[in-house]
């Protein structure tokens, strides 16, 4: 072994029980955090109710943030839903069904949430995005074990047809790779290709420039819980670009945008 | 060569073309001697880059954005679609005014990704204003009575003219109000006549916001008069008039502190307030929602009036729960109404306290202070409920509630109600299935290791093919490919090829490549028939051959041709 080699090994080694550690804290968080939730939901006092929910959100929101769970995200959503806070709520059930559009709970509650805060969902996508129906569908995992196992089913058609040369199986084959290519362009479209979208959280106004000394493009401002594109290439300091089917785009804080 | 570099030429002047940056400058209306020159920027580019950075003379210039234009154009040249998008910005800047004569401002510059953009110089002729009797602008601030805080006043300027005239320049800083006031509504305009003058009448209309003294900015207007030629067309007669209006203070008087209420909104007017409840019944649970029906009449600006909660509600926020974004209300028959969502805390509460609403009377400059009267209601905790379900009527106190146990599937529902999540719960989630979403990005290695086994595979199966190949007869390799074909075409043509080959190695004779060429004896003969047959079905197309059949004869021609000596 090289004698650089040593110190390093020593400190991987010395570094296991961190990583351990920052486990069992995650657990821990995750443990009182439903706990906290559960307890929320049981609660006949609405005070009682109200801190357990508060409490149920400081511990489960970190573990979110460095996580991909659309289930966690689900509760958070719940959690602000009972606080109340309803743009947020939407944000979260938005994250949710971003990670996993096949949430059925998210979803449910998503709707009824638009509803009673009478928002109404938009669709401002390009006409071609309505081609990669599947990653609406689906999510991210999902699509890569799809794409994964229907590469194999390609693959051993295509050994059978270049050994047996039957006739069949060059159609077989051939049927296969678009369905195949048509699989892999919704995974491409979904990584690179999709818009960013976001959730706006505090009354805004979009402005032609980024600054408070730029006119302002709507005259009512953008109602929490509306959902936009957000075009970050075009990001200034703390301004970032937004676009609405309506309004086109503009500039507005970045601290009143939820990234979904 | 010199053509490759034409076309790269043609390729560099047309994209210089697609992506061109123009800068320009002009003054806007006619520079009077004294008096500030607005000079305004336009700056064409394709929207993708962003512009930075103005500077004249090397020394950065602030420039104000007045509005963006976007433009396409599509051209359609030998079948070669175009589209070009620009978007045209147009800023404006000031500089101090100068003495009359005629002036060259420098270049301006501004850098576009990267790359800076010059204008050219500009030159332009400062004037020495004329003032006429016949034409003159007023501009004041139309109240009634004193302006406080919330005061609803509308910024006027008059422009009065005893000829026709076209306007240059007009700058009535009073119209838009930086600071102070806020625009309210759309701007009015009406035109009439008085005392032999055309007056045109411009009126905004504003909202007072902080105390304090605000000045309104001087006015200006040039005008050029025009005749009517013999055509119709307007002929313009210099010189260019200038009108001006001088700035004026106007106060925003602070509402008095003397026998101000803590609870008031910043209403103006002569309100009063009246509550009652708007949900069906007044028997709640905890953590219900109550709603609750606020009605404001009386004489005033009803723009004003907004119910500030947290100050209405102060000494209520420990028992009911409420939204801290203040309910917008609607106008109902000259009155605002509001509807507030309240949620009891505890099973304590027995009514919703009055509410105070004060309002500030400018004309009688005095506080207005209505109460509404308190709304009994009566809250139920979830839990006291259990035992009185199981013992009937007996226990409850309140005669609404007995009434109520006598339809125990109602209470039951609305107990359920009560602290019930209306959304899809969630259940809790275990460290382990944390990550249970993350895509595992691993299983793509399949693609790149599936696409390699198969690129083996046909190396492999090329390698196999020459070796089997490997000193066998060309007629026996024409044999088996016919065998293999894909197609009827195929079949026929290598069929006859391994036949000609197979006659070609047995007579020795390389100059046979026809079965025309064939001996007409023995198996060659029987062959030659057999070669004729097929071309003949061949040519003739024929669909019903079967190819079985014809492999099976030629198989055993093959074979025999082969076994003799």
């Amino acid at each position: 072994m090289n004698h650089w080699k040593i110190p390093v090994f020593l400190f991987c080694v010395c570094l296991l029980p961190h990583v351990h550690a920052l486990d069992l804290s995650i657990e821990n968080a995750l443990k009182e955090g439903y706990a906290a939730y559960e307890k929320g939901l049981k609660a006949s006092q609405l005070q009682e109710q109200q801190r357990s929910f508060q409490l149920a959100l400081k511990l489960l929101q970190p573990v979110a943030n460095n996580c991909v769970s659309s289930h966690l995200f689900l509760t958070l959503g719940n959690i602000y839903y009972q606080l109340e806070q309803y743009p947020w709520a939407i944000l979260s059930y938005y994250r949710a069904l971003h990670i996993n559009p096949g949430n059925r709970a998210a979803r449910q509650n998503l709707k009824q949430l638009l509803e009673e805060q009478k928002i109404i969902p938009i669709d401002f996508y390009p006409f071609w995005s309505h081609f990669f129906v599947w990653q609406k569908i689906s999510s991210v995992k999902q699509m890569v074990m799809v794409i994964s196992y229907s590469f194999l089913l390609v693959f051993f058609f295509a050994s059978l047809w270049l050994w047996l040369k039957k006739e069949w199986m060059k159609k077989f084959f051939f049927a296969l790779s678009i369905i195949w290519i048509y699989l892999a362009s919704n995974l491409i479209y979904h990584q690179y290709g999709a818009p960013t979208e976001g959730v706006v959280i505090q009354p805004t106004f979009m402005r032609l420039g980024p600054g408070d000394n730029y006119a302002k493009i709507n005259t009512y401002a953008l109602s929490p819980g509306s959902k936009v594109i957000i075009e970050e290439e075009k990001r200034e300091g703390d301004w970032i670009v937004i676009q609405l089917p309506s309004l086109g785009a503009g500039y507005v804080l970045q601290d009143s945008i939820g990234w979904i | 060569m010199v053509k490759v570099c034409h076309v790269w030429i043609g390729l560099l002047f047309f994209w210089h073309l697609g992506f061109a940056v123009h800068v320009q400058m002009e003054v806007e209306g006619t520079p009077m001697a004294g008096q500030p020159i607005q000079v305004l920027v336009t700056l064409e580019r394709s929207p993708e880059v962003e512009a930075k950075h103005f500077e004249i003379d090397d020394h950065p210039v602030q420039l104000e954005l007045l509005y963006n234009t976007r433009q396409s154009s599509l051209s359609i040249i030998n079948g070669v679609r175009k589209e070009k998008n620009s978007l045209i910005s147009t800023y404006r800047f000031s500089i101090p005014g100068k003495i009359k004569g005629i002036h060259t401002l420098s270049p301006i510059s501004v850098e576009v990704d990267g790359k800076r953009y010059y204008s050219n110089a500009l030159t332009y002729e400062v004037e020495t204003p004329v003032f006429s009797k016949d034409f003159f602008i007023e501009t004041y601030v139309k109240t009634h009575g004193v302006i406080y805080p919330g005061s609803k006043v509308d910024c006027i300027v008059r422009i009065f003219t005893k000829f026709p005239c076209q306007f240059l320049r007009m700058d009535f800083p009073l119209l838009d109000p930086a600071t102070g006031f806020k625009k309210v509504g759309q701007e009015r305009q009406r035109t009439y006549t008085r005392e032999g003058y055309t007056v045109m009448e411009k009126a905004q209309p504003v909202r007072a916001l902080e105390p304090g003294v605000y000045s309104m900015g001087a006015s200006h207007i040039e005008v050029i008069r025009y005749r009517m030629g013999s055509f119709g067309e307007q002929i313009q007669q210099p010189p260019t008039l200038l009108a001006e209006a001088p700035s004026f203070e106007v106060t925003i008087r602070p509402f008095p502190e003397m026998g101000k209420p803590d609870f008031f909104g910043g209403a103006l007017g002569d309100f009063t307030i009246r509550t009652e409840l708007a949900s069906p019944t007044d028997t709640f649970f905890v953590g219900d929602k109550i709603e609750m029906k606020v009605v404001i009449d009386g004489s005033g600006d009803f723009d004003t009036v907004n119910l500030a909660l947290e100050k209405l509600y102060s000494g209520l926020a420990r028992h009911f729960r409420f939204s801290d974004i203040p309910p917008s209300g609607d106008m109902i028959d000259r009155k605002k109404v509001f509807y507030i969502d309240l949620r009891p805390l505890s099973a304590e509460v027995k009514e919703i306290p009055e509410l105070a609403f004060a309002s500030f009377d400018p004309e009688q400059e005095k506080y207005v202070i209505s109460r509404s009267d308190p709304i009994p209601i009566h809250v139920l905790l979830e839990n006291t409920l259990e035992p009185s379900l199981e013992k009937g009527a007996a226990e409850l106190t309140h005669p609404k509630q007995e009434e109520k146990t006598n339809h125990k599937e109602e209470i039951e529902q609305m107990q359920k109600a009560a602290f019930q999540i209306k959304v899809a719960p969630a259940s809790p989630i275990a460290l382990q299935a944390l990550n249970n979403d993350r895509p595992r990005w691993n299983l793509l290695w399949i693609i790149p290791i599936g696409l390699g086994v198969v690129a083996f595979q046909l190396a492999l199966y090329q390698a196999i093919k020459k070796k089997h190949a490997k000193g066998k007869p060309p007629s026996y390799v024409y044999m088996k490919r016919a065998k293999r074909a894909q197609s009827r075409e195929a079949f026929f043509g290598f069929i006859e090829k391994s036949l000609v080959k197979l006659a070609q190695e047995k007579l020795h004779d390389a100059s046979i490549i026809s079965f025309h060429q064939l001996p007409p004896v023995g198996s060659y003969r029987e062959l030659r028939i057999f070669l004729q047959e097929l071309e003949k079905n061949r040519y003739q197309n024929q669909k019903s051959l079967s190819t079985k059949k014809i492999w099976q004869e030629a198989k055993s021609l093959y074979q025999k041709i082969k076994r003799e000596k």
